[in-house]
C-alpha cells in the first residue's frame, strides 16, 4: 500500500506518479471484505441525518434493489442522473451503481446504514457528508470604487483593480508593509498581448452560490439557454428543472441563493476572481474576466453550501461535467484525517468517482477532459485536505503579497502548486488589515457592497482556476490541444520559485496578535511553486520562459535555449520588441555595445548575447518575448557565394522579470 | 596546464579511487580574463569563486555597477578534466575543460571558443563580502 507521504511527499513525485496512469482513467477497484463496518465511508464529522448513499457491486436489479427497503427505508433512488450519450462513461467510473437511500423521519442512521451495508451486493455505504470551506469565512465588504482611468498599465480599466494586488502585485505598501513586487500570478501581460478568456470555457465554482445579479459577474455568468425559466418543466432533458445559472444542490432545486443565514459570500468571492467582468470600467476584474467585449470565460453556480448546511458534491460535479464546465473550483475539504490516497477511496466514494468521471468528460476543443483544481486547506497541517490531496488532483496552497507561505495555509504532501490566498496584515489603523488579503465580489444582500476582501487557500484555488481557463482559451485560439495529463503537468510546470524565498527568510510577521511564523518546515512544501500565468501561456506557445530579477544588470545562461554548445556559438543579434522593453523596463545599453549589438530600427540597444549569455537590464516586473538570432554550424551564415557556412538560428524565448532572486535560467558567470 | 589536473586525476586512479577528484579545483579563485576577447562588451565583470573540497562552490560576480550577487552550487570534477555543476537554482554550468597551472585555473568551454583565466588568491576579499546584494 502506498502512503501518502510515498505518494506526496513531493508534488514532482506526484506528477510522476501520475504519469504512469493510463490516459482512460479507470475507476478504482476497491478492496472487497466482508465486516458491513469496513463498508462505511465517512468523509466528514458532519453528514445528512435521515439519507446516505450506497454503492453496489454491480448495476443494482430491481431484487438487489428490493432488498435495501428494509425498516425505516422511504426511499432508494439513483444518485446521478444519466444522461443521454454519456452512459458509457458513467458505467466506466460506477456512476450508475450509486443509489441514495432516504430513511423515515426519526430512523436511526448509524443502524440503518450497517444494515445495508452487510448486503452481500452493497460495496459501500457513504454518509452523505458535509464538506467544509476552505476559508474562515469572513468578508471584510469595502465600498465600490468609482474611477475614470485604467490602472495596470493600461490593459484593463476596472478601477478597484489597482487593490488587486494577487494580479499585478508593485510591491506597494499600501498592501502590506511586507509585500514585494511579483508576488501575484503574473497576468498583466497575458491581458496585454495573449488572451483575456473564451467564452466557450466554462468554469463551475462548487461553493456557495455565485450572485448571478452582481454587476461585475452578471455577464461572464453561464445562462443554460435550453431552459426556460420557472416553467417547472425541464426543457433540456438534463435532468434538472429550471436550471439557468447552474444548480442548488443542497435544497435539490435551481434556487440558487447566497443570502441564507450563515452565507458568507464564499461562492461569488471565488466567482470573481477567476472571472468578474474585466476591463468594463467598473469594480474588479477577474483574471478570465474577458476584455471588455463580451469574451470572458463564464461561471457556472453549482452551490453546495446554504448557510450551515451541505449538499451533494458529487452530484453538483456531475452537473457540471455534463453542462459544459472545462474548470471545477473546489474550495473545500472534508476534515477526516486520511493517512494516504488508499484510505481516502478504499471503498471509492462517490465524489472521487465522479471527479474521475469529470475529467474523463470533453467540454472544450482543448483536452481530452477537463481539469479538477481543490484547495489545500487552512489549518496550517504539513498535508493537504482530501480531495485536493488525492494524487491525480491539484491541490493549492496559499502565499501572502510577501511571496512567503500564509499563516493558515496547509504544506506538504499532497500540496501541488501555490497561488495567492491572501493573508491578514496587522497595520498600525486596524481598518487596513484586509488590504493584504483578496479583493473580489460579494452578494450586496449580504455584505452591504458588491465588493470585499476574504482570505484563504479558497481564494488560491480560484487563482489557479482562473489561469487555467486563461490557459485553455490562448490554446483553443492557437488550436494546440493537450490531454488532460499533459496539460496537468503543464500547469505544475508553470511556477516561479518560492523556495529561495523561504530559505532566505527564517520567520515572519503577520497577522494581528500572532507570533511570527517560522518558516522552515514550508522549505519545498509548497508544491512546485507559484503559478505563474505568463509561464504557462508560453508553455503552450512551446517557447521557453527564461526568469530574470529586476534591478541587476545580469547575463542569463541560453544553454536551455540553444543547448550545451551555447556558449561557443555565433549570435547574430537579439531583435527585442518595444513592447517587450516597455513591459521589462529594459535599460537602454549605451557605448560600444551599442553599435555592436543594435536590438531595435532605430540602432539602439536594449541586450545582447556573448558566451552564451544574454545581457540585459529589467527594471520593471513584467513579462516579453524577443528573438535571439544565432549560426548553427560554423561562424557566418551560408549560401550564396559565400564559403560554406550554417544555418541561422531563430529562437524566440520568453523573458519574466520579477523582484525574487533565483529561479529557473538565473545563473552566475560560470 | 591539463596535464597538471590530469596527472593528478591519474594518481588517485592508480590508487584505487574511482571517484572523480576535485582537488586540482579546489581554491579561491579571481577571474583574471577572459582570453577570447579583450572585454565582455563595454562591462567590467569581477568574479571570485571558492570551490571547496566537498563538491560545493561560492560564486560572487558583480557584472557593471552595482553590488556583487552570490551563488552557491555544486560542481564535479569528472577524470578527463570536465568542470560542470548546477546553481542552487537549478540551473547547470558547464562542462568546461579544466586545467591548472601554479596558481592559475583555465576553463575552457566545448570547442575553446571561450577561455576564462582565473588566479588564486588566499581569501575573498572583504570588499565584495561587505558589498552584497
Amino acid at each position: 500500500m502506498k502512503t501518502k507521504f510515498i505518494l506526496l511527499s513531493f508534488a514532482l513525485a506526484a506528477l510522476a506518479l501520475s504519469c504512469q496512469r493510463p490516459a482512460e482513467l479507470e475507476a478504482p477497484q476497491p478492496e472487497l471484505v466482508s465486516n458491513p463496518e469496513t463498508k462505511l465511508v465517512k468523509l466528514g464529522d458532519e453528514y445528512a441525518p435521515s439519507s446516505f448513499m450506497v454503492k453496489f457491486q454491480t448495476v443494482p436489479s430491481a431484487d438487489d434493489l428490493a432488498a435495501c427497503y428494509q425498516d425505516g427505508v422511504l426511499s432508494v433512488e439513483p444518485v446521478f442522473h444519466s444522461v443521454k450519450g454519456k452512459e458509457e462513461l458513467e458505467h466506466r467510473f460506477g456512476l450508475d451503481r450509486w443509489y441514495e437511500v432516504t430513511l423515515e423521519e426519526g430512523q436511526d442512521i448509524d443502524r440503518s446504514i450497517l444494515g445495508l451495508a452487510a448486503l452481500d451486493q452493497v460495496q459501500v455505504a457513504e454518509y452523505n457528508c458535509i464538506p467544509q470551506k476552505a476559508s474562515d469565512g469572513i468578508a471584510y465588504p469595502v465600498p465600490e470604487v468609482f474611477a475614470t482611468k485604467g490602472t495596470v498599465d493600461g490593459s484593463h480599466n476596472d478601477p478597484m483593480l489597482k487593490d488587486q494586488w494577487h494580479y499585478d502585485n508593485q510591491g506597494s505598501k499600501a498592501y502590506s508593509p511586507t509585500a514585494v513586487k511579483g508576488a501575484d500570478v503574473n497576468v498583466k501581460d497575458v491581458w496585454k498581448n495573449l488572451t483575456c478568456g473564451d467564452r466557450d470555457i466554462i468554469v463551475a465554482v462548487v461553493d456557495e452560490a455565485v450572485c448571478y445579479s452582481n454587476p461585475d459577474l452578471a455577464a461572464n455568468m453561464w445562462v443554460n439557454e435550453g431552459e426556460i425559466p420557472g416553467n417547472g418543466i425541464d426543457d433540456d432533458g438534463n435532468g434538472f428543472v429550471d436550471d439557468i445559472y447552474g444548480y442548488n444542490f443542497v435544497d435539490n432545486n435551481a434556487n440558487i441563493n447566497w443570502n441564507n443565514a450563515d452565507d458568507s459570500g464564499h461562492g461569488t468571492h471565488c466567482a470573481g476572481t477567476i472571472a468578474a467582468v474585466s476591463n468594463n470600467n467598473k469594480g474588479v476584474a477577474g483574471l478570465a474576466g474577458g476584455s471588455g467585449n463580451n469574451d470572458g470565460c463564464r461561471i457556472m453556480s453549482c452551490q453546495i453550501f446554504s448557510g450551515k448546511r451541505g449538499g451533494s458534491t458529487s452530484k453538483a460535479i456531475k452537473y457540471a461535467a455534463d453542462n459544459g464546465a472545462s474548470v471545477i473550483s473546489c474550495s473545500y475539504g472534508f476534515t477526516s484525517s486520511f493517512a494516504s490516497d488508499n484510505a481516502f477511496y478504499r471503498y471509492s466514494s462517490a465524489e472521487i468517482d465522479a471527479i474521475h468521471y469529470f475529467e474523463a468528460s470533453k467540454n472544450n476543443p482543448v483536452l481530452n477532459g477537463n481539469i479538477a483544481i481543490f484547495a489545500a486547506g487552512n489549518e496550517n497541517h504539513n498535508y493537504a485536505h482530501y480531495p485536493g490531496a488525492f494524487v491525480d488532483i491539484i491541490s493549492v496552497s496559499a502565499f501572502g503579497p510577501d511571496f512567503l507561505p500564509t499563516y493558515y495555509t496547509n504544506y506538504g504532501p499532497g500540496c501541488n502548486i501555490a497561488a495567492p490566498g491572501g493573508e491578514a496584515y496587522h497595520f498600525a489603523s486596524k481598518d487596513k488589515y484586509q488590504l493584504s488579503m483578496v479583493l473580489s465580489t460579494l452578494p450586496k444582500d449580504i455584505a452591504g457592497s458588491d465588493y470585499g476582501y476574504m482570505q484563504g487557500t479558497s481564494m488560491a484555488c480560484p487563482h489557479v482556476s482562473g489561469v487555467v481557463a486563461l490557459a485553455l482559451s490562448y490554446a483553443k485560439q492557437l488550436g494546440k490541444t493537450f490531454t488532460v495529463q499533459e496539460f496537468k503537468e503543464i500547469i505544475l510546470s508553470s511556477t516561479d520559485d518560492i523556495d529561495q524565498r523561504i530559505a532566505s527568510t527564517a520567520e515572519k510577521t503577520y497577522a494581528y496578535g500572532h507570533s511570527p511564523l517560522s518558516l522552515a518546515p514550508y522549505y519545498h512544501q509548497m508544491g512546485t511553486g507559484a503559478i505563474d500565468a505568463w509561464r504557462l501561456m508560453m508553455h503552450i506557445e512551446g517557447k521557453p520562459s527564461l526568469t530574470a530579477q529586476i534591478g541587476k544588470d545580469q547575463w542569463i545562461d541560453l544553454q536551455e535555449t540553444f543547448g550545451s554548445s551555447s556558449v561557443s556559438l555565433t549570435y547574430l543579434g537579439v531583435d527585442i520588441p518595444m513592447s517587450t522593453i516597455e513591459a521589462l523596463g529594459l535599460q537602454k545599453i549605451s557605448g560600444e555595445s551599442q553599435e555592436k549589438y543594435p536590438c531595435t530600427p532605430e540602432g539602439e540597444c536594449y541586450g545582447y548575447v556573448q558566451f552564451g549569455r544574454l545581457h540585459i537590464y529589467p527594471t520593471k516586473i513584467g513579462s516579453g518575448k524577443l528573438t535571439v538570432k544565432a549560426v548553427g554550424g560554423g561562424d557566418h551564415v551560408g549560401g550564396g557565394n559565400n564559403l560554406p557556412g550554417g544555418m541561422e538560428l531563430d529562437r524566440e524565448i520568453s523573458i519574466i522579470a520579477r523582484d525574487v532572486p533565483g529561479g529557473n535560467g538565473i545563473g552566475g558567470w560560470l | 596546464m591539463a596535464a597538471c589536473v590530469l596527472a593528478l586525476v591519474a594518481c588517485k586512479k592508480e590508487s584505487g579511487d574511482p571517484t572523480p577528484s576535485s582537488e586540482g579545483v579546489v581554491g579561491i579563485w579571481e577571474l583574471a580574463s577572459v582570453t577570447t576577447k579583450a572585454s565582455v562588451g563595454d562591462v567590467q565583470v569581477s568574479v571570485y569563486v571558492d570551490f571547496t573540497n566537498g563538491g560545493n562552490f561560492t560564486l560572487y560576480q558583480k557584472i557593471g555597477e552595482g553590488r556583487y550577487t552570490k551563488f552557491t552550487g555544486t560542481y564535479t570534477l569528472t577524470s578527463d578534466s570536465k568542470l560542470a555543476g548546477s546553481y542552487g537554482g537549478g540551473s547547470t554550468w558547464g562542462p568546461y575543460d579544466a586545467a591548472v597551472s601554479g596558481e592559475t585555473l583555465t576553463l575552457a568551454s566545448a570547442g575553446g571558443k571561450e577561455v576564462d583565466t582565473y588566479k588564486k588568491i588566499s581569501a575573498i576579499p572583504e570588499n565584495v563580502l561587505q558589498n552584497l546584494y
